[in-house]
């Protein structure tokens, strides 16, 4: 038996090696949730701050001129928005104090600059300079002015690594902005599309969709998506909708992330 | 033979190294080669399919580790990719005869292959979107991996002639 055992290794080594190896990889995927092994990924956080070094006076040179034009704009639009909501918060204190309700904190934000993009069908990340000594925690919400980036799903004390909304894995909750319609956000490798809208809702091209209170990651009211196709001719109950992000993802240089605890807010929301 | 193994090993780390700083700072969108995979092909063109299939697995994992990627992804897709490619090696070859023996064809199909598994086991993608997603993640890589192979070549060439 051992005779023919050693004989069939012998003659077939090449499968049993692979063999062994493929049952090792099995075993690696399905470590991958386990506290060590994701303790294992921070060593990956070396590279990051060699290619932050490395790119930073490199990207500082060729992109001051363009990066002030860009801050420049959406100094302008912050500055516009920021008169608006001036004007809204004033009409909203008003109310409250009308309805007599508790007045909200506000939500304390970081400004954090992207110093790698990185594309894979499954994780689409960005890093950004900041980490748990600048006060970010796991699963933070991290966006630009003009709408969702993604969230913190790793960090070290200079660092954190931002899963972004593009991934075929992620599914958010969102709203309608004008009509209330709700439905799950996803990415299909090329597109975002809006999936669970029903027909009898009411979708426009140009819709807005922000983030929506069952959202388990994100705070409600983020904007999301913008509709650029909706269709009722598909055969389900369902609108066909493709949306395009509102935040381009492969221009956003600078970012800002949330830094209060999401997981108390949300207690508080539900026992409100 | 041990000679070479190491230094091919020693090759292999600078590939993996220039992989994850210099290839994330240059890769654009879908554009991404992976000149890791372009070595280890060679690798195992060179050395035969059991030291390409370990060198395929262990580089893999390593670069899962050091990417934060899904831990034993690369270390299977490649493994898959080494242990094709394999079956084109032969123990009489030298390093001039690998390029005019297939190598490109060689590289070409096990990058797809590579890519293929990859997205297979860590993306529940929805079937429909499955093409799109390949084309995106899968052809276009392997397209910029093939151009970078003919970069490599060149250099290759070029410092051979020096």
């Amino acid at each position: 038996m051992i005779y023919w055992l050693i004989r069939f290794i012998n003659n077939y080594r090449q499968y049993v090696i692979f063999a062994i190896l493929i049952l090792f990889s099995l075993f690696f995927l399905s470590l991958n949730e386990a506290k060590e092994i994701s303790n294992l990924r921070k060593t990956s956080f070396i590279f990051y701050s060699l290619i932050d070094y490395l790119k930073s006076p490199v990207d500082d040179f060729l992109h001051l001129k363009n990066e002030f034009e860009i801050l420049k704009k959406e100094n302008t639009d912050l500055t516009q928005q920021l008169l608006k909501l001036k004007e809204y918060e004033k009409e909203r204190n008003q109310l409250l104090e009308l309805l007599n309700f508790e007045r909200a904190n506000p939500i304390k934000l970081l400004n954090a600059r992207i110093i790698l993009k990185s594309s894979d069908p499954v994780r689409n990340k960005f890093v950004i300079d900041k980490g748990k000594n600048d006060g970010v925690k796991l699963n933070a919400t991290v966006f630009s002015y003009s709408g969702l980036i993604g969230y913190v799903s790793d960090l070290t004390s200079n660092y954190s690594v931002v899963y972004t909304i593009n991934n075929l894995n992620i599914r958010i909750s969102v709203k309608n902005a004008r009509s209330g319609a709700m439905g799950i956000l996803s990415w299909d490798g090329e597109k975002f599309k809006i999936y669970n809208v029903s027909k009898s809702a009411d979708v426009k091209e140009g819709d807005l969709f922000v983030t929506s209170d069952f959202s388990s990651i994100f705070p409600a009211g983020l904007p999301v998506a913008r509709v650029t196709y909706a269709s009722q001719s598909s055969e389900t109950l369902f609108y066909d909708i493709t949306a395009k992000s509102e935040c381009d993802l492969s221009e956003v240089k600078f970012c800002l992330v949330e830094l209060g605890d999401l997981e108390k807010k949300k207690i508080k929301f539900l026992i409100r | 033979m041990n000679d070479r193994i190491i230094k091919s090993v020693f090759y292999l780390s600078l590939l993996l190294l220039f992989q994850l700083i210099v290839v994330e700072i240059i890769s654009f969108k879908y554009i991404k080669p992976d000149v890791l995979l372009i070595g280890l092909i060679y690798f195992t063109l060179l050395n035969g399919q059991i030291l390409g299939m370990i060198s395929g697995f262990s580089f893999g994992l390593l670069m899962d580790i050091l990417s934060a990627g899904v831990i034993g992804s690369n270390a299977l897709s490649k493994l898959i990719a080494t242990f094709f490619a394999g079956y084109f090696s032969r123990e009489d070859v030298n390093e001039r005869e690998i390029i005019s023996s297939g190598f490109f064809l060689i590289l070409f199909i096990a990058s797809l292959i590579e890519k293929f598994v990859y997205i297979f086991i860590t993306s529940n993608v929805d079937f429909k979107y499955l093409l799109i997603v390949y084309v995106n993640y899968g052809l276009i890589p392997t397209l910029a991996t093939m151009v970078f192979s003919l970069f490599m070549l060149f250099f290759t060439r070029r410092s051979e002639v020096r």
